[in-house]
């Protein structure tokens, strides 16, 4: 914690002190510890522990997989390599990137509201606890997609186009931070906001291309040009990427890779913007 | 970022050095939201939205707290303390004027604040002090001194879910004392654990005054406050009622309250220091059956309170009486003596078989007046102190420990 004065204040200050957009570095440990707090605290007092952050994408990815996959036999492209084509592989790549703009959506919601009683004790950045979150689910992600890159490797589908994934899923990571923020500080006044998302959140699902292919859908539907639609949903960008990454080994090219960067810097930091112009007598409110 | 609708004012470098923390004109405006609209339909609907009803919680404060000082903050329930403890900590933003802090901030509110349940102790004590914006660096030296402050090695592995509220207590201040704060903000939390840790938790705050952290107190123990703070400030409904020297402060603040406990006493206050009365008090000592006069008594320990009186003629009928008050200033008990006479110097005692009192200070009130006519003779105020901890049911409720047995009926 540093100088609180104002009289003296630099430039870097107005930016880095209290109040400023980038004081969140000051708190850099505590971001540390509440990611160390979630992890640890998460699977106490259950028997298969840390399993469970990999039973349950398995469960999630079976489900689908059977689903659309066996019983309605969604046709999944070829895989990069040209040697197999399998529908779960082709899903997982798209679900491991939703996965993360959910978990970080939601969970930037919850940490707002959990961290309440100590932003009324203590002052702290109050973006602190959704970006503690933010990095909690990218471990999370990390793991998963980690399992499922390691599964393509077995299957010799791995290409160069593996190390353009991370960066992908950090701008997607920021883009869901700013939208999280956003959110987190309107459900402190409205707790509707959290029921509507919660809503906006399974549409928005459904209408990405995650459980099927793009081409799967018609190119008019109900009169309207549903494909391009559906094509215009910023996180179509980012889960059609991680198919192309990991499961087709082709890449984005620059003009959307330039896209999706701007998008996520866009909403990354007018969220984060939009947060701290509404959060600062968030101790009052909470 | 300005902080405040005023703009700071500018000081030299020089002096800002000798000062912890500055509040200049701090107003806090909070609103009231009676039934608050909580949902989007509600905010959309209702008819006046917007328009909350206003509280001004604090009042144009300005004071200043040196460098190295202990500060200490007394008021009534609502005063507006804890809002100010909060601006001066940076948790609330003034609605207008400024606090400036200079220094790193630690600050205790409430027990256990930052404690996650599911979490060990020792866990919880590196949150706790990333909370305060402390380095990992300099807890992990001082972790162990943390945990042996606290008293809670045993417990220390276990989760903070099975800890009573004064084990909290122990570790949450253990934490706030020891993370190197220069500027430390205690609300009123030190008076919950028991009597052992309060006095350790007071010759620590001492020691770290001397080493010239600068600390803000807030508490109701009057009689604490007078005797261990170097200012004090008195805060009547979210105005600076008064502050400076402790003893005038606490004074001030009660006066601000006695007049009914006067008038409720039935004394005729005529009694002037000008001419010398019949008959005067010249102390009160409160002592044990033995002579010991120890500076804590324990609820339900014998007491005698020991009245000493300088008649300069024989006195007829003299009634010594005592009243002793809580730190609210509500009269708990005012004995009465009934003396045939009294001359020259000596002393009444108020034996009393077990102290009804629970932990606190209470201040007592000697007075000596006539019988029939309740002409006073001679009355000191405020200037005897009962220092009262270490209770036999410390979960017990209310203000005085009655005893009595319980017995299960057939």
């Amino acid at each position: 914690m540093t100088e609180r004065d104002l009289a003296g204040r630099s430039r870097w200050s107005a930016v880095a002190g209290r109040g400023g957009i980038l004081e969140i570095w000051e708190y850099r440990e505590l971001v540390g510890r509440l990611v160390q707090r979630e992890l640890g605290a998460r699977y106490k007092r259950s028997v298969l522990g840390w399993l469970w952050s990999m039973l349950n994408p398995a469960a999630t990815l079976a489900i689908y997989a059977l689903v659309f996959g066996v019983l309605l036999k969604f046709d999944p492209p070829r895989a990069g390599n040209g040697r197999f084509d399998n529908f779960a592989l082709y899903l997982f790549c798209a679900l491991v990137m939703w996965n993360a703009f959910h978990g970080i959506i939601t969970g930037a919601m919850t940490a707002l509201l959990d961290a309440g009683p100590l932003l009324n004790k203590v002052y702290f950045p109050p973006e602190t606890p959704a970006v503690a979150t933010l990095f909690t689910v990218l471990i999370q992600v990390a793991i998963e997609a980690s399992i499922l890159m390691l599964i393509l490797v077995s299957l010799v589908n791995v290409s160069w186009t593996f190390l353009l994934w991370p960066v992908v899923l950090v701008l997607l990571a920021v883009m869901a931070l700013g939208v999280g923020l956003v959110l987190s500080a309107l459900n402190v006044r409205y707790r509707d906001v959290g029921y509507l998302v919660s809503i906006a959140l399974q549409f928005l699902f459904y209408a990405t291309p995650i459980i099927y292919p793009l081409n799967a859908i018609p190119e008019r539907a109900l009169g309207l040009p549903a494909r391009d639609i559906l094509r215009l949903n910023p996180i179509s960008q980012f889960t059609e990427a991680s198919r192309e990454l990991l499961y087709g080994l082709d890449w984005p090219g620059l003009l959307r890779l330039g896209l999706m960067a701007l998008i996520s810097l866009t909403v990354g930091i007018g969220g984060w913007l939009v947060f701290k112009a509404r959060t600062r007598d968030i101790a009052e409110e909470l | 970022m300005g902080r405040g609708g005023a703009m700071p004012q500018r000081r030299s470098g020089d002096e800002m050095s000798d000062l912890a923390v500055v509040v200049d004109q701090v107003s806090k405006r909070f609103h009231l939201h009676r039934d608050r609209p909580r949902s989007l339909k509600e905010s959309l609907t209702s008819r006046n939205r917007g328009r909350a009803e206003e509280f001004w919680a604090l009042r144009d404060i300005s004071f200043e707290v040196p460098r190295g000082s202990l500060f200490g903050l007394v008021g009534g329930n609502g005063s507006g303390k804890s809002s100010l403890l909060r601006l001066m900590a940076g948790i609330y933003r003034p609605t207008s004027g400024a606090v400036s802090a200079h220094g790193r901030i630690s600050v205790l509110l409430e027990l256990g604040a930052g404690f996650h349940p599911a979490l060990s102790g020792r866990e919880n004590i590196y949150l706790n002090a990333a909370v305060l914006g402390v380095p990992k660096a300099e807890v992990v030296d001082r972790v162990e001194q943390i945990i042996e402050f606290s008293g809670l090695e045993e417990f220390i592995d276990s989760p903070v879910k099975v800890y009573s509220s004064g084990m909290y207590v122990r570790l949450g201040f253990s934490v706030a004392v020891h993370v190197n704060p220069e500027i430390l903000l205690v609300d009123e939390v030190v008076s919950v654990g028991d009597e052992e840790f309060q006095l350790r938790c007071f010759s620590h705050l001492d020691a770290l005054r001397s080493k010239g952290v600068t600390i803000v107190l807030v508490s109701h123990d009057l009689g604490m406050m007078r005797d261990t703070c170097d200012r004090l400030a008195w805060l009547d409904q979210g105005r600076l009622a008064a502050i400076g020297e402790p003893s005038e402060v606490v004074n001030a603040y009660l006066d601000s309250v006695d007049a009914e406990a006067v008038s409720a006493a039935g004394l005729q206050m005529q009694a002037q220091d000008d001419v010398e009365p019949p008959v005067r008090i010249t102390g009160v000592t409160f002592m044990t059956p033995a002579g010991e006069r120890p500076a804590v008594f324990a609820t339900g320990d014998p007491l005698v309170a020991r009245v000493g009186y300088r008649a300069k003629a024989p006195v007829e009928a003299p009634v010594f009486s005592l009243e002793f008050y809580d730190h609210g200033n509500l009269l708990l008990a005012g004995p009465r003596s009934h003396v045939e006479r009294v001359e020259g110097e000596g002393h009444v005692d108020f034996c009393l078989e077990r102290i009804p009192f629970r932990t606190g200070t209470y201040h007592v009130n000697a007075a000596v007046y006539n019988t029939p006519t309740t002409e006073l003779y001679h009355r000191r105020v405020r200037e005897f102190w009962l220092r009262v901890a270490g209770e036999p049911d410390p979960g017990a409720h209310g203000l005085l420990d009655v005893g009595g047995i319980w017995k299960l009926g057939a």
